[in-house]
C-alpha cells in the first residue's frame, strides 16, 4: 500500500549534491511530491525535505539509496507525529469592494498580508498541507492569480 | 621556484596510489595532460584506437588483477565515448577511475568546443563523480576519487579536469601539503565487519538446515574469499551455485560445485536452490537473471544474505537473515561459528539430479558445436587461462564449458551485457596479466564492434588469444526470435560478415581459421599456447542454441533444454 512520507536529508553541500538526491527518485522511478532544500544548522550542510508516496518497503529501499550518495550523511524517515510545514505566497484579484472580505478570511487562517495594490493582494501563509488548500478553496471565488508554494519542511518531535 | 601544474599533479598523485598502466585517447582538451604523461616516469599509458576500448580495458584490467582500473579520454566526445564502459563497470561494481579532460573554466557552460557536461551524463553510472574546479582541489580529489573506488562496494568514479587547470600551476610545497590534508567522508563508511549477533543466527540456521544451498557472486572473489567459501562449502557439505561473474568462487569441477545458476545455469543448480531451505547469498545481489521470477525462487527457502551494500539486502528476495560487511571478514567469523555436518540425503539427491541432467550436447562431425569449441579451450589450458568474453550466446556456453579452476579469472560484461567488451577486455587483461595466457572468447557480432583495437594489441605486442565463434548470426536475438516469435528473424542474419582472417591479418596479426571438428584441436593447442597476439575464427554450427534456458521472468518449473536440446 502506497503513502505519503516525508523524508529528512542531511548532505554535505557541495556542486552536485542536490541533483544527486533529486536524480535519485527518476532513475529509480520513486514518486517524489516536493522537494525542498536549505542550509541546516551545520555550517556546510544542506537539509533536503522530500516528500515521497510509496509502499514502505520501497521507503526503506529508498532511504538506504540515499544512504549510498557520497554526500549524503544522515536519512531520517518521519511518522506522521512530525512537525510538517508549508510556506506558500498567493495573489488574489481584489479590489475595493472585495478587500475586506479577503482580509477577514486572511485573518481567520492567521495568514499575512504583504502587498495590496488596487487590483490584487499578496497573502503569505504557512501551515499544514489542509490548511493551506483550504485556504487556496476559498479564494477560488475571488480568483487567484499566482501561487508560489514552497512544499514541506518537517522536524520531529523528539530529539 | 619549484612548481607543479595540474596535469603532473593528477600524474604525481595516481603513481602514488599505485597506478602504473593507463588506457587512453588524446584530444584538445587533455593537450597538456598528454604533454605530461610524454616523459612520465613510472606509468605506462596505452593509446588505444577508440575511447570505448580505453574503458573497457581499465575495467577488465581491474577485474582481472583486482587493482584500479584508469581510462583517460578528452571532452566532449571523447569523455561520451567512455560511457558504455563506466556503465558497464557501474554494473558489475568494478573499482575505475575515468579521467576527462573539460573545456577551460573560462567557456564552461557556454557550449564551447567539444563541451558536455559528462559529470551530468554519468551522474547516474558512476560511484561518484567531480568537476574539478580549482587546482588547489585537484590532490584531494583524486585520492578520494581512488579511495572511493577502490574501497566499500567498488565501483566507477569519474574526475573531469577543465584544461586550464591541466596548465595551471602551484608551488610544489603546497602540492606536498594539500596531498596530506584527510579526506573528510563522513557521509561514506562502509561497514567490513558482520553483526556478530547476525553471524551467530547464520551459523545456527546452517546448523539447522537439511537442504542447504551457497550462492556466491562476484563479491566472493572481489573480496579474495573464494578458499574461505570453500572452506565453509566442505565443513558443511553445502553445495555451491555461482552466478555468471561468481565463477571460479570454487572450482568448477569441485564435488560441492553446482557451476553457474540462473537463466542458463545448470539444471542442478537451478533445482538445487529451488528445492532448498536454507539459500546462502554471499557477494551477490538477486539479479532478475538469478532468480526468474522472484515470487517462485526458493520457495521453501530461508534467507541468509551476505554482502557490503546494505542496499542490495530484500532489494530484490527478502532476506530473514542480512549480514552487511566483507564478505571475507564474515567469513572468518562465520566459519568459528559453524560446525562441521554432513547433508547426506541432500547432496545424494543432487548427485541424482547431476546425473540425469549434466550440462550436454552432442559432437557432430561435419561441423563444429560452440560447446565443443569452449570445452576444448578449457581443456587445452585447463581451466587456467585468463578467460574474457563478450556478450551473448558465446558467453553462456563459456559459462557452461569453461571449467574454471582458480578465482579472478573471468571478466565479463554480466549486469550490463555491454557487447563489444570482449576485444578490449582482453587488453586489458593482458596488460594486467602479463604472464598468463588470455583467451578472450567474442561473437562475430560483439567482435566487430570494438574489433579495432586489435591494433592496440598489436601495438604492445600483447600475446593475446582473440577467438571468435562465428556461427553467422546475433544469437542470442536469434534464439530468442526462434524460440518465441515464431523464427522470425529479424535483423540477426550476419551472412554480410567481413572476412575475419583477412581483417587480422591486415592488422598484422596471425589469424587462422577453423571449420572442421577434426583440425578443432590441434590448431587450438597450437595457438593458444603462443606467445604472439593471435586472432582465431572458429565456424561453429549456425543454429545452435543455449540450453538449458528459464524464460526470462519464469520459474524452474519452465526450464527448457533440459538435456541440452528441446
Amino acid at each position: 500500500m502506497e503513502e505519503r512520507f516525508l523524508i529528512s536529508v542531511i548532505a554535505k553541500n557541495r556542486a552536485g549534491a542536490f541533483s544527486r538526491i533529486s536524480g535519485l527518485f527518476t532513475q529509480r522511478g520513486y514518486n517524489m511530491e516536493s522537494i525542498i532544500a536549505g542550509k541546516s544548522e551545520k555550517d556546510g550542510y544542506s537539509r533536503i525535505t522530500i516528500q515521497v508516496t510509496e509502499s514502505a518497503s520501497n521507503i526503506d529501499q529508498i532511504v538506504k539509496q540515499l544512504y549510498k550518495i557520497i554526500d549524503v550523511e544522515k536519512v531520517r524517515v518521519f511518522d506522521n507525529t512530525a512537525v510538517a510545514r508549508e510556506h506558500m505566497l498567493i495573489k488574489i484579484k481584489s479590489d475595493k469592494n472585495t478587500r475586506s472580505d479577503i482580509i477577514e478570511i486572511a485573518n481567520i487562517y492567521r495568514a499575512k498580508i504583504l502587498n495590496v495594490t488596487q487590483d490584487n493582494l499578496i497573502i503569505e501563509l504557512t501551515g499544514d498541507v489542509s490548511k493551506i488548500e483550504g485556504f487556496i478553496t476559498v479564494m477560488q471565488d475571488y480568483g487567484i492569480v499566482e501561487i508560489a508554494r514552497t512544499g514541506l519542511s518537517a522536524m520531529a518531535r523528539t530529539l | 621556484m619549484n612548481t607543479i601544474n595540474g596535469a603532473r599533479i593528477l600524474l604525481e598523485c595516481l603513481k602514488r596510489a599505485g597506478v602504473s598502466d593507463i588506457f587512453g585517447y588524446p584530444g584538445g582538451a587533455v593537450i597538456p595532460l598528454y604533454d605530461e604523461i610524454y616523459d612520465f616516469e613510472g606509468i605506462t599509458h596505452y593509446h588505444v584506437r577508440h575511447e570505448q576500448g580505453a574503458a573497457h580495458a581499465a575495467d577488465s584490467y581491474a577485474r582481472a588483477t583486482g587493482k584500479l582500473g584508469v581510462c583517460l579520454a578528452t571532452s566532449g566526445p571523447g569523455a561520451t565515448n567512455l560511457v558504455t564502459g563506466i556503465m558497464t563497470a557501474h554494473m558489475d561494481s568494478v573499482p575505475m577511475l575515468a579521467i576527462t579532460g573539460q573545456v577551460a573554466l573560462s567557456v564552461l557552460g557556454k557550449d564551447a568546443f567539444q563541451e558536455s557536461d559528462v559529470v551530468g551524463i554519468t551522474m547516474p553510472i558512476t560511484k561518484h563523480n567531480y568537476l574539478v574546479k580549482d587546482i588547489k582541489d585537484l590532490p584531494n580529489i583524486i585520492k578520494e576519487a581512488i579511495h572511493l573506488a577502490t574501497s566499500g562496494r567498488p565501483g566507477p568514479v569519474l574526475v573531469d579536469i577543465p584544461k586550464n587547470i591541466q596548465i595551471e600551476s602551484i608551488p610544489y610545497s603546497e602540492f606536498e601539503a594539500l596531498y596530506k590534508v584527510d579526506l573528510d567522508l563522513k557521509g561514506y563508511q562502509p561497514k567490513y565487519f558482520g553483526h556478530p549477533r547476525q553471524i551467530k543466527l547464520a551459523a545456527k540456521a546452517i546448523g539447522e538446515a537439511k537442504k542447504p544451498v551457497i550462492i556466491a557472486g562476484a563479491g566472493v572473489i572481489k573480496s579474495g574469499a573464494h578458499e574461505l567459501l570453500r572452506e565453509l562449502a566442505e565443513k558443511c557439505e553445502i553445495p555451491v551455485a555461482m552466478t555468471l561473474l561468481g565463477l571460479g568462487s570454487i572450482p568448477s569441477l569441485h564435488d560441492l560445485s553446482l557451476e553457474m545458476l540462473g537463466m542458463h545455469g545448470t539444471v542442478y543448480s537451478n533445482y538445487a536452490v529451488h528445492n532448498s531451505d536454507l539459500v546462502i547469498g554471499i557477494g551477490m545481489r538477486f539479479d532478475d537473471r538469478i532468480t526468474g521470477d522472484t515470487e517462485q525462487f526458493c520457495p521453501n527457502a530461508k534467507v541468509i544474505h551476505i554482502d557490503i551494500d546494505p542496499a542490495e539486502i530484500s532489494k530484490n528476495i527478502h532476506a530473514d537473515i542480512p549480514i552487511v560487511g566483507d564478505v571475507k571478514n564474515v567469513l572468518i567469523e562465520l566459519l568459528k561459528e559453524v560446525s562441521e555436518k554432513i547433508n547426506i540425503d541432500w547432496l545424494n539427491q543432487i548427485k541424482e539430479w547431476k546425473n540425469e541432467y549434466p550440462l550436454q550436447y552432442t559432437k557432430r562431425d561435419d561441423e563444429i558445436r560452440p560447446q565443443h569449441a569452449i570445452e576444448t579451450i578449457s581443456n587445452i589450458t585447463k581451466g587456467e587461462a585468463v578467460i574474457i568474453t563478450d556478450v551473448g550466446q558465446h558467453q553462456m556456453w563459456t559459462a557452461q564449458y569453461y571449467k574454471f579452476n582458480k578465482a579472478g579469472n573471468f571478466c565479463s560484461s554480466g549486469g550490463a551485457g555491454t557487447m563489444g567488451y570482449g576485444v578490449p577486455g582482453g587488453m586489458g587483461a593482458q596488460v594486467g596479466r602479463p604472464n598468463d595466457i588470455v583467451v578472450s572468447i567474442v561473437g562475430d557480432g560483439g567482435f566487430q564492434m570494438t574489433s579495432q583495437e586489435l591494433m592496440t594489441i598489436m601495438q604492445y605486442k600483447l600475446p593475446v588469444k582473440t577467438v571468435i565463434l562465428n556461427n553467422g548470426f546475433l544469437g542470442m536475438v536469434r534464439q530468442w526470435q526462434e524460440i518465441f516469435h515464431s523464427k522470425r528473424y529479424s535483423s540477426v542474419d550476419l551472412s554480410m560478415n567481413p572476412n575475419f582472417v583477412k581483417l587480422g591479418e591486415a592488422y598484422g596479426m596471425t589469424s587462422i581459421k577453423i571449420e572442421k571438428p577434426e583440425e578443432l584441436e590441434s590448431k587450438l593447442k597450437e595457438h593458444l599456447l603462443s606467445n604472439e597476439p593471435v586472432l582465431i575464427e572458429i565456424v561453429v554450427t549456425k543454429e545452435d542454441n543455449v540450453f538449458p534456458m528459464i524464460p526470462a521472468g519464469k520459474s524452474v518449473n519452465e526450464l527448457m533444454g533440459k538435456k541440452g536440446e528441446l
